[in-house]
């Protein structure tokens, strides 16, 4: 069955719960390849600070190459803290950019910078968004990714320090939660300016792998929740990890769409949210360690239509995609919903 | 009965007692309390070696369960080893010349890339309580490291860490890298992590997977007991 609809009208139908020509799929997280990256002449780690590099393997690779319904800026989740002073490692051509060194201290007090969108990739990632909306925008949707407030305080000061401190003095941890929440409302706004569609927001900090669900509601979601209400266009909430004791609770920041993992239960989800009258499409859950990297593209069709089965309302890895990951398992995705 | 082997049964009540409320502390992430009665089982003179195992890695393996059992999250579980190495820090001096040979030796690491190192370092406690020789490399280690690591220690098994989908693939360079250097044989990797499982280790030519701390502690000892 040839698709009768643009990925833009087909993302933002499935979205607000809409018919659409095929189930939709897109890639919340990275999806920047090594194959991709030979296929459209753009990669690591040139493609992570120039604009045009961005653009192409984000824009070229995710709208004609895989078929995307949506195409996505940047790759990695340390722009922010970069901006804010943290030192960065280069992942070179194979890795994404890592945090060498954490700008704060859990006892210092942070001041958010007035100058923060000149400030390393920052001008990078949103000059991409608006070069990518140019040639894309009227095809498929063009998202910023940002990274949640939560997420964006761990990375100022380290994950090990900023867990103790929020467990013996969350007093401390404040301020950083407050500049992570500039930090990610001032970047969102940047990109939304330079024509983003939508927004990400990657919180994956405030997964329960890591924190519990009291602290999760009472550190992470009113900021998610204050920092949604504030962008004002349709936002992307991806949190990691096993997520049933909060769906209800992420159903409340008032996202667009909640991307998971399989971690997570999704038809105990779904019955959850239509008790609560809740239509909030849940956004996953192709496992990017699993089939995705390993199998081979009949079973990735199989898993798209496995996930749809169980109430997956669009189709996306459940995280980033690794950058091994074979090309012809990224298009079977698009595959697989072109058949269901 | 002697009154000399009476005071002996008596010191081993009180010694078991101590234990079991040290292994208890540091479930309940009470560091003080950990500290105070560390001093105590070595001011009352009740130190043995096998308390590192019995009471400080027995409270860290139950905390790890806690959290595998979504009953402890990241933070607890880090207030779990801060008290077990307060405990740790006030029995070192009296571990000197009364070591026992270690199970085995373990050379440990969260591969290039990634700079994540929470569950790396708890895992890393968890197998040193248990009686192993550990040797830490720390994070975003590139595979030449932990290659060098694996000549200079001869270790039983390497543990390759990562929490990141864009950095597992590096685990595979570590497996080549010993391999290119004829060194792959000589011990058994054993990966660990949230976006890895036995699948991928057999696709990358690791030997294990290890879902937890506990999990790569009776992996290990099944290692070393098949070993001698």
């Amino acid at each position: 069955m040839s698709d009768t609809m643009t990925g833009r009208e087909r993302l933002l139908k499935a979205l607000k719960g809409e018919p659409t020509d095929r189930p939709s799929v897109i890639s919340a997280c990275q999806y920047a390849t090594y194959e991709l990256m030979d296929a459209v002449g753009a990669s690591w780690p040139e493609a992570h600070r120039d604009a045009e590099l961005m653009a192409t393997l984000s824009g070229k690779g995710g709208a004609e190459v895989i078929g995307l319904d949506a195409i996505r800026a940047p790759y990695c989740q340390t722009i922010e803290a970069e901006a804010l002073g943290a030192k960065i490692k280069s992942g070179g051509k194979t890795h994404i950019p890592s945090i060498a060194e954490h700008p704060y201290k859990v006892d210092d007090v942070p001041e958010f910078p007035d100058d923060f969108l000149t400030r390393g990739r920052v001008p990078v990632a949103v000059k991409a968004v608006s070069l990518m909306k140019e040639k894309y925008g009227d095809q498929v949707l063009v998202m910023g990714g940002i990274g949640g407030p939560f997420s964006i305080a761990n990375s100022l000061i380290g994950i090990t320090p900023f867990l103790k401190a929020m467990f013996k003095t969350p007093d401390k941890i404040q301020p950083f939660l407050e500049m992570g929440y500039q930090a990610a409302l001032t970047f969102g706004k940047a990109y939304i300016e330079a024509g983003a569609d939508a927004i990400v927001i990657e919180d994956m900090m405030a997964s329960l792998d890591m924190i519990s669900p009291k602290n999760y509601r009472q550190l992470a979601q009113p900021y998610e929740k204050k920092l949604i209400a504030d962008l004002g266009v349709p936002v992307i909430l991806h949190i990691c990890g096993k997520l049933d004791k909060v769906m209800l609770d992420i159903a409340d920041t008032g996202c667009a769409g909640i991307s998971v993992e399989s971690a997570v239960n999704i038809p105990a989800a779904k019955a959850a949210y239509k008790e609560k009258g809740i239509r909030l499409p849940i956004i996953g859950d192709i496992s990017p360690s699993g089939v995705l990297l390993n199998g081979t593209p009949d079973e990735i069709k199989d898993a798209v239509h496995d996930a749809l089965a169980r109430g997956v309302d669009i189709i996306s890895p459940g995280c980033a995609a690794a950058p091994s990951t074979p090309l012809a398992n990224l298009k079977a995705m698009v595959e697989g919903a072109k058949d269901a | 009965m002697t009154a000399e082997t009476r005071e002996t049964k008596g010191q081993a009540a009180l010694r078991e007692q101590l234990k079991r409320n040290l292994s208890d502390a540091i479930v309940e992430m009470e560091v003080e309390e950990a500290e105070r009665i560390a001093k105590e089982i070595t001011a009352q003179g009740l130190f043995q070696m096998n308390l590192l195992e019995t009471s400080v890695a027995a409270g860290m393996a139950v905390a790890s369960r806690l959290y595998e059992e979504g009953e402890y999250f990241i933070p607890e579980l880090l207030s779990c080893a801060d008290a077990a190495e307060a405990a740790t820090e006030i029995f070192r001096p009296y571990m000197l010349g009364e070591k026992p040979a270690p199970k085995g030796c373990v050379v440990i690491g969260s591969v290039e890339g990634d700079t994540h190192d929470i569950g790396k370092n708890i895992v890393a406690l968890v197998i040193e309580a248990g009686g192993y020789e550990v040797h830490d490399l720390g994070r975003d280690v590139p595979a030449s490291v932990f290659a060098d690591a694996v000549e200079a220690h001869h270790p039983d098994a390497v543990a390759l860490a990562s929490l990141m989908t864009t950095s597992m693939g590096h685990m595979a360079d570590v497996v080549q890298e010993l391999t290119r250097r004829g060194t792959r044989s000589s011990c058994k990797i054993i990966i660990g992590g949230k976006p890895v499982s036995t699948s991928f280790a057999k696709k990358i030519g690791a030997d294990y997977y290890a879902p937890g701390a506990g999990e790569a502690v009776r992996l290990l000892d099944d290692i070393c007991s098949r070993r001698s």
